[in-house]
């Protein structure tokens, strides 16, 4: 620690800290304008000068200049002020005053100063220059002109989304900020740019032209599109929600969020919200009061237990519940059903991971936390697809990067995110993934730790394995990361993240949604046997074992591979019950549809990914009559605990193991690529899907494949293809990526779109497949 | 028949072929032809014999003289006498009449007995491509010497002993650089070499790098081997492809003598060395800029701390100095950093090149000792002022250098003798100026120059230059106000203290210089809207001066649209309607009569 006085009020700061992290300590005011706390300091805006009193003369930029022990800093010398007027009066010379226009009017970092410095005349002129309006780009409008060129968002871009979507471009007053050849941005659409950016030149559509920033009341709360839970403010003007925005970056908060929390709210009040109940009678759904749909529900489910047993009867989870719902969930399913068969389809990767360490360790399962990622020396991710899952993850690996030194290993079949920015790419042949874990397994658990057997098999270099296993033998300072295959087998995966969660500083399982933690770990919304993935359920359905469904918000139809096999199994079902805020595809099959409340209309807890709790307060009003997961309960719990209990051992659908595949068809053997469906940036889960903005995004199907193949196949961009597997054929728009090895298929935005669904097998990794052109 | 010569260079410069267009080579072969060495004899091709006031000219090796070819005609008979008698390097006594009175020898020329060469030795003495030749001019022998006999520690005492400061600009002590760079403890280090040269008008690193640049290649092994660096980068000017030519065979031949690569001269040192060109742009020579321009990113100046010595090229510790600085290292580990110092002066040591230029009589390279005085550098080497103007100022350091004057001839050139007055050392730019400068212009001028290359990152550079340049033409073109004068110097101020790197903070120099020196002309502009020099067009009226109009009718002649009439023994009278501004006629008038 160093000590030193700010305008005479002495701090204490950690050796290396900046001038200006001490005189925020001290609270003193520094104007900034290119500086934000997520990114580098960059010394562009020569705003923050301060001056020091045994140098008297020399203005010292003080965002990035480190303080030092017994410095004397002053803030408010007359030199200090005459450079900061000038500065601003600089910066007003090329820019436009359209304040009575501009969305940022009111928040905006320029103004603020201007007027706090009291800078009211021009006496350099004004001489703003037209540079580009772009207002192509979705959901983001870039407006040059009002640029300060302050460099944030071409930082932000590059240091924490690792895009590098934004550059500089040209030199000295004629540079600008812009894309690659100026083209519309095609990005990951984080929003991070315009979080940062002090000025209105980068705006959020969404918010754009609709009202004025002081008519806004900000409510923090978190995003729940992924098991993150990021904070986010909501900015609701008179009930209505405006927009959301990464809450401020101060104290723990990270001040990050992705596409799917800063663009992804209007989901909350889509068109398919379920405004009031209904029940099926005479084959057609008819609206009714929540009493007789609660009861009409609770006969047919009663109907099937007295008949089949308790255990005949299935719950599925989309996870969107609060701790607290999801104890009274899982204390009403046990009482009520045995305890049968509970599971989830988003999140079944995640709970079967989650289960697996639980059951090793008991139900205390930490977790990583945030401090044990930032603080780890190195990061092991198994499996593909981790930040695409929770892309917020990109910018907190990128940020923990930049700290240098690190070392981030990932495991993968296919250049995802994460992979792209590895010191230690292990690329892993497509399908082989999890038995390579499984070997990986055996190799660490053998006495002579060496390298698993046949590495020629899974295309890995033995070097880097031997650095990886290396890693995982020796250092506490690792944090493993688990990212189940979406629709795969993850079996393996999760025993060796069993093994190895004693072993190393933390185990942290991916692909949970909003409240998975929650729900297995708070309060154990889970089944005695473990979760039944999708597979086993459609199996069990068709052996006559499962007779009825409750859906908590989840949709197999939506969700699961072979959707005419599923939809086939579910219309042999005596009963569904969906309890959802959305009408979905399986809607149309419910018996009964009881429209529940979203996260931000209730009251609760809920458990990140990372450990964190947070608290949520209704921040948007109730929807129609819908109600929350735990108001509907009562009822439905008082009308069947008449009926017998049935306490006997549920039999419960063992998770089934991938079909050995069939032998090959004719066609499949000569078919040239292998396909893998990998996870949305823009969010499978059920939420994501409902906002039409992340539709915009994902632009339907999307099979992506490597620039080669590409173009040997004489393919134009965003040329539409069809794509065919064994399991069906479906038209997609194909995109290449530099990145991906040849004859591999990545498969986007399966999820909920029965072309996509159509094309894949569950619990297979990956599947033959081929690519034809349309009208040839 | 033997000869004492036993190689001819000569200079193939396009400078020299215009100055008289005679076929050197030609000639040279026809003369060795008849004089039957032709076989004996070998010629050399270089570009620069350092005499381009006076070339073309030829140099015979060993020894070193140059000559001056005047005349075609008895060339061959001259040439018979050069290379039949020895041409000792040392002077011939005092008073003896030259070997050939038609082409003096140029130790007799004050252009170089003034100079004293370090870095400059070779230039023109060996063949550039000949490794041979450096390495019998003592080359590679410090190379040798560093890694048998000193530790990596006593080349950097040595060198710091030695005084020596970076020749980029800034003068930073080269030998408290390599002691940063090795005291980081990180692998793999790098050593940059930076000749990215980016001032208009400076030439000096493209003349080492073409002319010796194995001692360029030398100086960074050593550094290498100092820092603990296995690799080394050459940043040099796109705009030099034969620098990098030479650099690349260099190179290439170092490697093959075993001086580059694995294990050199069996010591287990490893080095070996890559040219990287330059990107274009004048801020890319900042070092962190460079750095990143080396990396694929744009050239952009960043934050320090860290310093380059501790996280620099791809985060590792990297020593970047200029290309004189490492010319000078051979030279300091060969004869003793003692011997350095006591060249120059206490806080400057050694020598300094300067690229000569302006209104002076001889234009070119000059090395010179630390401290020498800018009136001998301007008048002795340099010749004086050319034609019959008068010396008015002179520019150092480059576009963002200072204006100094007749007071300040003085001086001697050190680092902070320059700096304390308002110019700077910079890369060793001299531009002299004549009384038909005008400073308003001159200032002009160079802040265009900043303008087009400041990088925009920050605000004072980038928005303030722009609105420093718009006051300086306001004041050129007449509508300036006295108030004009305070805002200039307190615009000038501030950007200077708070832009990021050396281009903003020194761009504003050519402002506040002239306006300390010549306020009195900026006074003239904007109170009188009269321009001293005659140079801002928009200030001259454009009239005759009847009274001083010496009646000579040059200004018609060379007027272009006859807007001038004249009648013999009668003051020329001009037509301001038919005027179009061009200035012939003022720069004819030798009577300063039209204004
Ligand atoms: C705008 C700018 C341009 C520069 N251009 C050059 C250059 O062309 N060549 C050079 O050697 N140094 C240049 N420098 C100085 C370098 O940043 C650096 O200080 C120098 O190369 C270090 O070498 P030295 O210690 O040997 O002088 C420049 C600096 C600035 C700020
Ligand atoms: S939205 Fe995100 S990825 Fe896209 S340009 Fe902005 S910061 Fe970069
Ligand atoms: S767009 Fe905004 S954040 Fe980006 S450089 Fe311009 S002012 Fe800064
Ligand atoms: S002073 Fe000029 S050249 Fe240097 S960083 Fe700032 S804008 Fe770029
Ligand atoms: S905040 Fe320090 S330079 Fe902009």
């Amino acid at each position: 620690m160093i000590t030193l006085k700010v305008n005479g009020i002495e701090v204490s700061v950690p050796r290396g800290s900046t001038i200006l992290q001490a005189a925020e300590k001290a609270g003193v005011f520094v104007p900034t304008l290119c500086h934000d706390r997520r990114i580098t300091p960059y010394g562009a805006c020569r705003l923050c000068v301060v001056e020091e009193r045994r140098k008297p003369g020399s203005l010292i930029p003080s965002c990035f200049t480190p303080a030092r022990d017994r410095m004397e800093i002053l803030t408010e010398t007359p030199a200090v002020l005459e450079a900061v007027r000038t500065q601003l009066q600089l910066i007003l010379v090329n820019h436009p005053l359209e304040c009575p226009i501009c969305d940022k009017a009111g928040e905006c970092t320029l103004q603020d100063l201007v007027i706090r410095y009291n800078v009211t005349e021009a006496p350099f002129g004004t001489e703003a220059f037209a540079r580009y309006l772009d207002r192509r780009s979705p959901l983001i409008e870039r407006d040059m002109t009002r640029c300060v060129l302050c460099g944030r968002c071409v930082r932000i871009c590059g240091e924490l989304q690792g895009r590098e979507e934004l550059e500089f471009q040209h030199r000295g007053h004629k540079m600008v900020v812009g894309t690659d050849g100026g083209r519309a941005l095609d990005c990951d659409f984080c929003g991070l740019c315009v979080s940062t950016c002090p000025v209105g030149a980068l705006n959020d559509k969404l918010f754009k032209d609709g009202t004025r920033v002081w008519k806004l009341r900000r409510e923090p709360s978190v995003c729940t599109h992924c098991g993150l839970a990021c904070e986010a403010d909501f900015h609701l003007e008179e009930g209505q929600l405006r927009r959301v925005t990464p809450a401020a970056p101060t104290g723990n908060g990270k001040g990050l969020l992705c596409a799917r929390g800063q663009f992804g709210w209007r989901a909350f009040r889509s068109p398919s919200r379920i405004g009031a109940p209904r029940i099926r009678r005479d084959g057609v759904l008819h609206e009714a009061g929540w009493n007789e749909a609660i009861a009409h529900a609770a006969k047919a489910l009663d109907a099937v237990r007295r008949s089949h047993g308790a255990a005949s009867v299935a719950l599925l989870t989309a996870d969107h519940l609060t701790t607290e719902e999801a104890a009274a969930w899982g204390a009403f399913w046990r009482d009520t059903f045995g305890g049968g068969p509970v599971g989830s389809i988003q999140a079944d990767g995640y709970r079967q991971i989650l289960e697996t360490l639980a059951g090793v360790r008991g139900a205390r399962v930490a977790g990583g936390t945030p401090r044990d990622l930032d603080e780890a020396d190195a990061l092991v991710v198994l499996g593909g697809g981790s930040a695409e899952l929770h892309p917020v993850l990109k910018p907190l690996v990128n940020g923990w990067l930049r700290r240098g030194g690190r070392e981030l290993a990932v495991v993968s079949s296919w250049p995802d995110a994460l992979t792209r920015r590895a010191t230690l790419p292990l690329t892993v042949t497509p399908g082989l993934v999890e038995d390579f874990c499984g070997e990986l397994l055996a190799a660490l658990g053998s006495e002579r730790a060496g390298a698993p057997a046949d590495l020629a098999r899974y295309g890995i270099d033995s070097c880097a394995l031997a650095r990886l296993v290396g890693l995982l033998v020796e250092s506490r300072g690792v944090v493993v990361l688990v990212a189940p295959e979406p629709w795969g087998d993850n079996r393996q995966k999760a025993r060796l993240a069993a093994y190895l969660q004693d072993r190393v500083r933390a185990v942290v399982p991916l692909g949970g949604q909003v409240n998975s933690a929650g729900a297995v770990l708070g309060s154990g919304l889970v089944s005695d046997g473990g979760a039944g993935n999708g597979i086993a359920l459609t199996e069990a359905i068709e052996a006559g074992r499962i007779r009825a469904l409750y859906l908590l918000g989840e949709d197999p139809l939506e969700g699961l591979p072979d959707p005419q096999r599923v939809r086939r199994a579910l219309e042999r079902l005596d009963c569904i019950v969906c309890q959802s805020p959305f009408w979905t595809a399986v809607t149309d099959l419910a018996h009964a549809v009881l429209p529940s409340a979203l996260l931000h209309e209730k009251r609760g807890s809920i458990l990140s990914l990372l450990g964190e709790s947070r608290s949520l307060r209704p921040v948007l009003p109730p929807f129609g009559q819908s109600r929350s997961d735990g108001e509907i309960l009562p009822g439905l719990a008082a009308a069947l605990a008449t009926g017998p209990r049935v306490p006997s051992a549920p039999s419960m659908p063992e998770p089934a193991a991938p079909r050995p595949a069939a032998t090959p068809a004719a066609d499949e053997a000569a078919m040239p690529f292998r396909l893998e469906a990998v996870p949305s940036l823009f969010g499978d889960g059920i939420l994501s899907r409902q906002s039409p903005d992340l539709e915009e995004l994902r632009r339907g199907l999307r099979v992506v494949m490597s620039g080669e193949d590409f173009e040997r196949l004489g393919l134009a961009e965003r040329e539409t293809v069809e794509v065919r597997t064994p399991a069906g054929s479906a038209r997609a728009e194909a995109e290449r990526d530099a990145g991906m090895l040849k004859g591999l298929l990545l498969l986007r935005h399966a999820a909920g779109r029965p072309a996509g669904l159509s094309l894949i097998r569950q619990g297979a990794g990956c599947i033959p497949a081929d690519i034809v052109r349309i009208g040839t | 028949m033997i000869s004492p010569v036993s190689k001819i260079a000569y200079c193939a410069s396009r400078t020299c072929r215009f100055r008289k267009p005679i076929d050197v080579r030609a000639l040279l072969e026809k003369g060795l032809d008849e004089l039957g060495y032709r076989d004996r004899i070998g010629l050399v091709e270089t570009e620069c014999l350092i005499s381009c006031f006076q070339g073309p000219s030829i140099m015979l090796l060993p020894g070193g003289k140059v000559f001056q070819v005047l005349s075609e005609e008895r060339f061959t008979e001259t040439l018979r006498g050069l290379i039949s008698e020895p041409q000792l390097p040392t002077l011939p006594p005092p008073g003896e009449p030259r070997i050939e009175p038609d082409i003096p020898g140029i130790e007799h020329i004050d252009f170089f007995a003034k100079q004293r060469l370090i870095v400059l030795r070779n230039r023109g003495h060996i063949d550039a491509e000949s490794i041979e030749e450096y390495i019998a001019h003592d080359g590679y022998l410090a190379l040798y010497k560093a890694l048998t006999a000193m530790t990596p520690e006593g080349v950097i005492e040595e060198v710091k002993l030695s005084g020596l400061r970076g020749r980029g600009g800034a003068g930073f002590p080269s030998g408290t650089k390599w002691e940063e760079a090795r005291k980081y403890a990180t692998f793999p280090k790098y050593v940059i070499c930076n000749g990215d040269e980016g001032d208009p008008g400076a030439f000096m690193d493209r003349s080492l790098m073409e002319s010796d640049p194995h001692a360029v290649l030398e100086g960074m092994m050593v550094c290498g081997y100092a820092i603990g660096a296995r690799q080394g980068y050459i940043y040099v000017r796109a705009e030099y492809p034969l620098a990098i030519q030479m650099l690349r065979t260099a190179i290439d031949r170092a490697r093959r003598k075993g001086f580059l690569g694995r294990n050199i001269l069996g010591t287990g040192f490893d080095f070996d060395i890559d040219i990287y060109p330059g990107a274009g742009a004048f801020v890319c020579g900042e070092s962190t800029a460079l750095m990143f321009s080396i990396e694929g990113k744009r050239g952009m100046p960043r934050i320090k701390p860290p310093r380059s010595t501790e996280s620099g090229l791809w985060g590792r510790p990297t020593c970047l100095n200029n290309v004189e600085t490492f010319a000078n290292i051979p030279q300091i580990l060969l004869h003793g950093g003692a011997w350095f110092r006591s060249i120059g002066m206490e806080d400057s040591t050694g020598t300094k090149v300067f690229s000569l230029t302006g209104a002076v009589k001889n234009v070119g390279l000059v090395e010179v000792p630390m401290g020498t005085d800018l009136r001998t550098i301007i008048f002795e080497i340099g010749g004086g002022i050319r034609g019959n103007a008068h010396f008015k100022a002179v520019q150092l350091g480059g576009p963002s250098g200072g204006c100094l004057t007749e007071q300040h001839l003085h001086l001697p050139a050190t680092f902070d003798t320059l700096q304390a007055a308002g110019a700077m050392m910079g890369s060793g730019g001299v531009v002299v100026m004549d009384d038909t400068s005008c400073m308003v212009d001159v200032a002009r001028f160079f802040t265009q120059f900043s303008v087009d290359e400041s990088c925009g990152k920050c605000v004072p550079c980038r928005v303030g230059l722009k609105v420093l340049l718009g006051m300086l033409e306001k004041i050129i073109v007449g509508r300036g106000e006295p108030s004009d004068l305070d805002r200039l110097e307190r615009q000038a101020v501030h950007i200077a203290a708070t832009s990021h790197c050396g281009l903003g903070q020194a761009a504003p120099n050519p402002v506040l210089s002239t306006l300390r020196y010549f306020r009195h002309e900026y006074e003239a502009h904007v109170r009188e809207k009269r321009c001293p020099a005659l140079v801002c067009t928009d200030l001259i009226r454009f009239e005759v001066d009847a009274e001083a109009c010496k009646r000579c009718g040059v200004c018609a002649k060379v007027c272009p649209v006859e807007a001038i009439s004249w009648r013999k023994k009668e003051p020329a009278v001009l037509n301001r309607d038919k005027c179009i501004r061009c200035k012939a006629c003022i720069r004819a008038c030798k009577f300063k009569a039209i204004h």
